[in-house]
């Protein structure tokens, strides 16, 4: 373990402390770092520019970006106001169904697309349909934090920890449908059923003035019902792909990039995209890159192999202990801190636990789960919650940390211990290669056999 | 021409007011504008008839122009009452872009012009209110100008 070894940790752990504290951009930070990271591997020559470039995921970005177009332009229709006021009105008003019917609204859109988005939309007509009840919008803007969070869970593409998780492990849409989807039913279930005990008294309050939420014409919340049909069509497509994607072996940011160029092209093809390209997050893009810049370094000074080493010691073979403890300290870490960082400095690490023989499918899903659920845990465990928490301060019952402990971060240790037991129970269902791990393997020896080496790089 | 001679006359009222008292003198001296005054009459904000809508209208409401269609006058009503006690000094403009009477007139069209302060009151040098400059009455100085 020479100089390059301990400087590239202290660059990589400065850099993430100052990421946690939140006292700067996480995006500043994250790119300072990384330029130093890349100077120091440069003048120790541990790491060239080359092989930082190399590091950046771009089937990451190019998804997130692809996704961020086709979003930019959905949002503007009123699609989701009008999903929200349709659903609410079949509940009558009842409270207790609105939090079921617009949760779960919540945790399906928030499958498809980024959960903050999910909430800001869906969360002002929450509150004044709420208001217009005369009943406590509390229980349901809860519910569609801690569930737009579940939902993302349940995709390849529903939340950028699943992305890279996917990206790195080879899984596809389709395998993370099967074997996160019954797991998320799980949570939902688990979920609404704390809500329920924990707001009792809220739940049974009696909705006033239901005429006038029946009253309610959603239809008026559709903007642009020309620009919705076709966003609407692209999104189909787009979805219709990622199901495809094992059999056309498309990069899931091949398919995102399609239903943006598409997007561009059939709302407003002469129109300079500007407008729409600065809603992008392009801060969020840089962030993510700036990231795998660091933790590349970090790779190539050899400190991860050695830590993985250490932990494969550790682990030995007992995979199910493992995965149980990436579980629960990665959903603790996430209720604490920005899960991103931590999910890009786990993914090289646990592939070279999957060098040492280790199986370690299971620790990938433990990885997405933790991440993802973990959120639940506090107001700032992720964007969604803060986006509800800043919603609700304008409300009768604003939501404080008392509040949110009593509800989502109990809600977040009975869906924690709930996927436990699914992964200890079903543990060699988690472990075993998935269906496109299988095709991109025979895909590979296809390739091999005819084709140069760069017709089979991922992106 | 200076500016004295176009700016019209000012309503200011204390930095103890509440919502319902700066709404009530701007309603009684027929103003969309008051400047907020401390103890010793300097100018410390400017209240223009906007800030009270969005003191009113929650910034969730606010935010989501689509959500905004399906609040109705009720939802208006409790928000107005809700809002009758807050003081002057958090829906105010704090410190106000000011003009003095020596400023030049091409200063004052070029603020007014100005998205983020279209009303611009006219201070001396201690900073008390000594008018008000707004969009009408640099029209109505153009008006002179030409003779229309």
């Amino acid at each position: 373990m020479g100089t390059s070894f301990w400087l590239a940790t202290i660059i990589f752990s400065f850099t993430f402390l100052l990421i946690l504290t939140e006292k700067m951009h996480r995006t500043v930070i994250a790119m300072v770092g990384a330029v130093i990271m890349v100077l120091a591997g440069k003048f120790l020559a541990f790491y060239s520019g080359e092989q930082a470039l190399r590091a950046i995921d771009f089937n990451t970005i190019g998804l997130l970006l692809g996704m961020m177009i086709i979003v930019v332009v959905l949002e503007k229709t009123g699609f989701f106001q009008y999903l929200a006021i349709w659903t609410a009105k079949k509940t009558k008003g009842n409270p207790w169904l609105l939090v079921v019917f617009l949760g779960t609204i919540t945790t399906l859109v928030s499958c498809i697309l980024n959960n903050v988005t999910t909430v800001i939309l869906i969360a002002p007509v929450t509150i004044i349909m709420a208001r217009i009840l005369e009943i406590s919008p509390l229980p349901i803007l809860m519910a569609e934090a801690l569930l737009s969070n579940i939902g993302g869970v349940a995709t390849l593409i529903g939340d950028p920890p699943n992305i890279m998780i996917g990206s790195a492990a080879h899984f596809t849409f389709n395998d993370f449908l099967l074997k996160m989807g019954p797991v998320v039913v799980a949570a939902w279930l688990a979920t609404l059923l704390t809500l329920k005990f924990v707001f009792k008294k809220e739940l049974s309050q009696k909705p006033r003035h239901v005429e006038e939420l029946l009253k309610m014409d959603e239809k008026k919340a559709l903007k642009d019902k020309k620009i919705l049909k076709k966003v609407g069509i692209v999104l189909l497509l787009v979805m219709a792909l990622f199901f495809l994607q094992g059999t056309f072996s498309l990069s899931p940011a091949l398919v995102a990039l399609l239903g943006a160029a598409l997007t561009l092209i059939l709302v407003a093809p002469q129109e300079d995209p500007q407008p729409v390209l600065e809603k992008v997050e392009w801060s969020v893009l840089l962030f993510f890159a700036s990231l795998f810049v660091i933790i590349g370094g970090l790779e190539a000074a050899g400190v991860l192999k050695e830590v993985s080493l250490g932990l494969g010691h550790l682990i030995g073979h007992n995979v199910i202990i493992a995965a149980l403890i990436i579980l629960w300290i990665s959903a603790l870490m996430s209720a604490v801190v920005d899960n991103i960082p931590f999910t890009v400095a786990m993914l090289p690490i646990i592939q070279y636990l999957g060098t040492q023989g280790i199986p370690i499918n299971i620790l990938w899903w433990a990885l997405a789960l933790g991440v993802g659920f973990g959120g639940n845990g506090t107001p700032i465990g992720s964007s969604s919650n803060v986006v509800i928490v800043a919603k609700s301060e304008q409300t009768e019952t604003p939501i404080n940390l008392k509040i949110w402990l009593k509800a989502g971060f109990i809600s977040m240790v009975v869906t924690v211990l709930v996927v436990s037991i699914l992964l200890a129970s079903f543990a060699s269902y988690f472990s075993a290669p998935t269906l496109g791990q299988k095709q991109k393997k025979q895909i590979n020896e296809k390739a091999l056999s005819v084709a140069p080496h760069f017709l089979t790089n991922k992106f | 021409m200076p500016i004295k001679e176009i700016m019209r006359p000012i309503v200011s009222i204390g930095e103890k007011a509440t919502f319902a008292e700066t709404l009530a003198k701007m309603i009684k001296e027929k103003t969309n504008s008051i400047v907020v005054v401390d103890k010793q009459g300097k100018v410390i904000g400017l209240v223009n008839t906007g800030n009270l809508i969005r003191q009113v209208v929650p910034d969730y409401i606010e935010e989501d122009d689509i959500a905004a269609h399906f609040a109705n006058k009720n939802i208006f009503i409790e928000d107005v009452k809700r809002a009758r006690d807050i003081p002057v000094t958090e829906f105010m403009i704090k410190d106000p872009v000011t003009i003095t009477p020596e400023n030049n007139i091409v200063e004052a069209a070029v603020l007014a012009l100005s998205n983020k302060q279209m009303r611009i009151p006219v201070v001396n040098n201690k900073k008390e209110p000594l008018g008000l400059l707004t969009r009408t009455e640099l029209k109505k100085f153009m008006g002179e100008i030409l003779g229309v």
